[in-house]
Order: C-alpha cells, then sequence, then structure tokens
C-alpha cells in the first residue's frame, strides 16, 4: 500500500493481539522493509476512519520482521484499536524521534527501571541488549518493573522468559500485592532503594513510566550515586506530526518528537521545570 | 542602508504592468499603505501553508480500507509583501518546513512556485517594530526583488522591471528617507533577550503580564510566522486527513489522551507563546521567532501588547 509523502501511512494488516491486562493490548504488525528503527523510537499509528496516535515501538529490532506495540485503552484512537481483530487494517507512519542512544551504553552496566505501560519503550532495548548478537557488548543487566496490582503487570511470558536468563537480575513490585502474589510489595523508587545495593561505577540507568514514578525514581537514583548524565528518560507530549514541525511537543528549545522522547536527566534540568 | 542603490526607477504604470502578468497578490499591510489593483492574502503564511488543506483521502471500497496521498499542488504566484513578511518566511517558515528535514512537499512545492517580493516602508506605524528584532522597513534580504515608492516612480531592485539610474533629487529623497527612518527605528531588543527570557520561566510576573490576555488565539493566526498546526480526520468510511492552523493559545493544544494537561493554565500558554517565539526559537535557529510586524498588537481584541511582555520580562531577568 502507498506510503508516499512524510504524512501518508502504509496500510497493514494486523497479525496477532496479545491481551497483556484488561486495558492494554499488544498488537503485532509486519515491519514493512523501509522501516529501520532503534530502540525508544516511536511510530504513529492510524486509524481508518477514527484518527491517528504516536505510540513507542515495544519490539526490539533484533527480532525480526514484525513491529509490536503495547497501547493502553485511554483515549478515541486507542479504543477503536482495541476494538480491532487480527487481519483488520492499521496505518503506519514512522519511526520517528532520537531513540536510546545504544552507541553511548556500549560496556555498559545497565538498570532498567519501569513502571506500568512505561515497560514498552524499555522492552525494545532490552530484547535488544538480550539478543545474541550483541548480549556481549553490554555489562551487567538489572531490571526493576513495578505496577499497580500483579494484574496490571505487562508482557507476562516476556518476564518469565527474562527470569529464567542467568544473566541478568529480574525484580517486579506491585504498589498492592494479593494473596498468590509472591514479590516484592512497594512503590518503585522505595524498592530500588533496596535492592540496587551496589556501587554505581559504570552503570547507567534507564527510566520510563508514570511522570510521579519518574520524578522519584530520579530522586532515588542520584540518592544512589547516579551522575544526572547516567540517567535516561523519556518524555511524553501531545504530538501530532511526528516530525518537528506541527510545534505542539515543544519544550524548550527541544521538539519532544524530533530531539526526544529520549533525554538524559542532564539534559532535563536544563529545560524549563515544568512546561 | 539596506539597499544596495544600484536599482533603477521605473514608473508606476511600467512596475504595475510587469506585476500584472501573473497571478499577483498582496498581503493586507501592503493592500492598506498602498492601493494596488490586486487583491490581497493576510500574510504569505496564507499561501504557503493554507488554513485548511487535504493532505490524503481514506476510504472503504471492496472489504479493504484505500489511502490516497494528495499531491503537492503549486501555481506560480507574485506575492507582494512587507519586508518584515518576507523576513517571516525565510527565518520562520523556511527553517521549520524545508531547513528541518524532512522537508515538507506541500510548503515546498508552493515555495518553489513563490516570487516573493518586498515593498520597503517609509514611515513606522505605533504597532511596528521591526528594528526591535533584527528586521529593518527597507531590507531587501531575503526577497526576490524589492520595490519602493517615490514621489517621481518606483524604486527597483531585481530583474524584470527596466528604468532609468538614479537622479541625485532621487538620491537624497532616498537618504532622507534613511535618515528619517533612522531617527524613529524603535531600538532593538537586548542581545541575550533570549537567554535573560529563558532564565525568566519561573518569574512571578508571569502571572500579571498574561493577566489581560483572553487566549482566544487571534494573534497567532494573524501572525505571519506562527505554524503550529493540526491534522484532524474528517469522515469515517471515506473521508481525508486535514491541516489546519493550530494555535499555543488553546487548551486542548496540548491535552494527553489521559487528561493531564501540561499547560492547563492560561498564563502557561501566554508564557509558551512569548518564549517560544523571543526564546526557543531563537536558540535552536538563531533568529527571532517574531518579525515585529505588528499584526497581533494591532488586531487584539483587548489590546494586549507582547512589545511590552517581552520588555516587562526582560528587566525581571536583569
Amino acid at each position: 500500500m502507498p506510503c508516499e509523502g512524510i504524512y501518508t501511512p502504509c496500510l497493514l494488516p494486523i497479525a496477532e493481539i496479545v491481551e497483556e491486562t484488561r486495558d492494554i493490548k499488544t498488537f503485532r504488525i509486519p515491519r514493512p522493509e523501509h522501516f529501520v528503527y532503534r530502540p525508544g523510537q516511536f511510530a504513529e499509528i492510524f486509524v481508518p476512519g477514527v484518527g491517528e496516535a504516536p505510540f513507542s515501538i515495544s519490539s526490539s529490532p533484533t527480532e525480526g520482521t514484525f513491529l509490536e506495540f503495547s497501547i493502553k485503552r485511554i483515549g478515541s484512537v486507542t479504543q477503536a484499536l482495541h476494538r480491532l481483530n487480527p487481519g483488520d487494517t492499521v496505518g503506519l507512519r514512522g519511526p520517528y524521534g532520537n531513540g536510546f542512544p545504544v552507541e553511548e551504553l556500549l560496556g555498559k552496566h545497565l538498570l532498567f527501571v519501569g513502571g506500568g505501560i512505561g515497560l514498552a519503550p524499555l522492552r525494545s532495548l532490552i530484547n535488544y541488549v538480550l539478543s545474541p548478537e550483541h548480549r556481549l557488548s553490554f555489562g551487567d543487566v538489572f531490571i526493576l518493573y513495578g505496577a499497580r496490582t500483579p494484574q496490571d503487570l505487562v508482557f507476562r511470558w516476556e518476564l518469565e522468559r527474562w527470569r529464567k536468563r542467568e544473566d541478568l537480575t529480574l525484580c517486579l513490585t506491585v504498589d498492592e500485592g494479593n494473596a498468590s502474589w509472591e514479590g516484592r510489595v512497594g512503590l518503585v523508587p522505595n524498592v530500588l532503594r533496596e535492592v540496587f545495593s551496589f556501587p554505581c561505577t559504570g552503570w547507567v540507568s534507564i527510566v520510563c513510566g508514570p511522570p510521579i514514578m519518574i520524578k522519584f525514581t530520579i530522586k532515588a537514583l542520584r540518592e544512589l550515586g547516579f551522575a544526572p548524565g547516567d540517567i535516561l528518560t523519556t518524555l511524553e507530549m501531545k504530538m501530532k506530526c511526528g516530525l518537528g514541525k506541527c510545534g505542539r511537543c515543544n519544550i524548550g528549545p527541544y521538539y519532544v518528537c524530533q530531539d526526544g522522547p529520549v533525554f538524559s536527566y542532564e539534559t532535563l534540568l536544563e529545560m524549563p521545570e515544568e512546561y | 542602508m539596506r539597499l544596495s542603490g544600484n536599482g533603477v526607477v521605473a514608473t508606476r504604470e511600467a512596475f504595475l504592468e510587469w506585476l500584472s502578468r501573473g497571478r499577483t497578490f498582496v498581503t493586507e499591510t501592503v493592500a492598506r499603505r498602498f492601493r494596488l489593483p490586486f487583491p490581497s492574502v493576510p500574510t504569505p503564511k496564507a499561501v504557503l501553508l493554507p488554513q485548511h488543506e487535504a493532505l490524503y483521502r481514506f476510504f472503504w471500497a471492496r472489504r479493504t480500507w484505500n489511502v490516497h496521498p494528495l499531491p503537492p499542488e503549486g501555481t506560480p504566484i507574485l506575492l507582494l509583501a512587507a519586508p518584515c513578511e518576507v523576513k517571516a518566511v525565510t527565518d520562520v517558515l523556511d527553517a521549520v518546513f524545508l531547513g528541518n528535514a524532512p522537508q515538507d512537499p506541500y510548503y515546498a512545492t508552493r515555495r518553489k512556485n513563490l516570487i516573493l517580493g518586498a515593498l520597503g516602508c517609509t514611515f513606522f506605524e505605533a504597532t511596528c517594530f521591526c528594528t526591535r528584532v533584527g528586521g529593518h522597513p527597507l531590507s531587501r534580504e531575503g526577497a526576490d526583488f524589492f520595490a519602493l515608492p517615490l514621489s517621481s516612480g518606483v524604486y527597483f531592485e531585481g530583474e524584470g522591471v527596466s528604468g532609468r539610474p538614479l537622479a541625485s533629487s532621487e538620491k537624497e529623497e532616498l537618504e532622507a528617507l534613511v535618515a528619517d527612518l533612522e531617527k524613529t527605528a524603535p531600538p532593538p531588543f537586548p542581545e541575550k533577550t533570549p537567554e535573560y527570557l529563558y532564565e525568566a520561566f519561573g518569574c512571578d510576573i508571569w502571572e500579571d503580564i498574561a493577566w489581560g490576555c483572553l487566549n482566544c488565539g487571534a494573534c497567532t493566526f494573524l501572525c505571519p510566522t506562527c505554524f503550529c498546526f493540526d491534522l484532524a480526520l474528517e469522515g469515517r468510511l471515506r473521508g481525508a486527513m486535514i491541516r489546519t492552523w493550530d494555535s499555543c493559545m488553546f487548551p486542548k493544544f496540548t491535552l494527553h489522551a489521559s487528561s493531564h494537561n501540561p499547560r492547563s493554565h492560561p498564563m502557561q500558554r501566554v508564557r509558551q507563546r512569548i518564549l517560544h517565539k523571543f526564546s526557543y526559537h531563537p536558540l535552536r535557529k538563531g533568529v527571532f521567532g517574531c518579525v515585529g510586524c505588528g499584526r497581533c498588537v494591532a488586531l487584539c481584541p483587548v489590546n494586549w501588547d507582547i512589545r511590552e511582555a517581552v520588555e516587562r520580562v526582560v528587566s525581571c531577568a536583569l
């Protein structure tokens, strides 16, 4: 289907839909050949007759011929997406944004801290790092992931896969447990202080989640000794074009869709506090 | 003097005849100042970035969805604008739609088809402030040609209109005009204005500055540099993706689907508009995002004055 012009989506059939939680689904669509992306980038997904919205890519470019988007039902486009079935058509534009600075992370130990649906962009980088062709280029991997309740944890089959690996540490926490929950109970920043007990030399932390969680996680990381330049996070802003033109994702001298969504905490400190 | 001084003097008739050979428009500002027999457009922005345009069509047919891109179209247009309005195109619109990869094909096609002429200004209106932001009423920078009415005819720099060299009386008239403009020119904002404003983000003064503003957005629609747009879908089983002008003055501009809004308060939106033009865009591109045309000042329903706002914030930061 046509992909001419910078605003026109190419139409693709949904290959598979996985129900992650009661309001999050993962959509798998075939990756068009021209769509070459890096972990941390995003794409605009078009639902015919409804609208278009930006979503981060939750699959890793090392995984081959498909793309995955993990999407929470929240607005008009996501509600329409959640009503679709495998075989239905969606449109795709992208990839957009800077993505994670993978080259700068080579040789580093990586601490991933995710909250809720914030694990989606992290999963792209985690699976990139864990892929056989890249695993030896990175140091230790530590994943701390938290959600509101055990039912709100996304990628449960993926978490199982990660848990079985011996080359990483996986720590799960929920704000509110239940009878069958055997993991930790507590807010992500507090659990982080408890479980991350080693010197942070050589470590880089990548944080993604709701704004309030990011704020307190960064505070905890600073206490643990992480320098602002060694903390990476992603910003959310309303977006339309994804091309640095429509103007709405402007924060300070940056456009989140082009200069972001990945920023180091060092850069965030120079930005206007609240935008 | 921004003029090379080696232009020619043509008769008004010869100049108008040359202009009449194609599809010619003038901006509202030019139309207000000079009686010219051409239709007007608000600013060059209206030609290069129409207020409303369809980018692609979509429809449901034969049990499948279809998308058809609408190719960019452009017919040759000649537009006579004030020097500040020419600057709005070269400093801001070109930088966003051409200078920032990927180029916007719709804008690029129309820009290629646009002959943009600057008609020099002979005086400052009360709302004019081009000299405060790096412009000049006689600047020909970025324009394909430059014209200036003199008492004896039209001074012309560029290709196309033939005339005679300047007579000494006309040279004197030009020099007198330049001297007069020098005397009445509003002084530039301080050189470090973008940095001062950036520092003043958390200043208390913003509430007071934004107090009178209605957040109606009229200024952003009148502005020759405001380029923000919305992409919205029209139709359900068949329709089009429409691009329309949008405004940072509207609360929905930054409203997330989650109902979180980083600029929910009117003050934050006024601050964004000022900082984007006088701090963020300059820090990014090296030029002000405002060209000092004064349309927002002249046409604001409550006489809210952006010059005064910038001055007050600068003084707050100093």
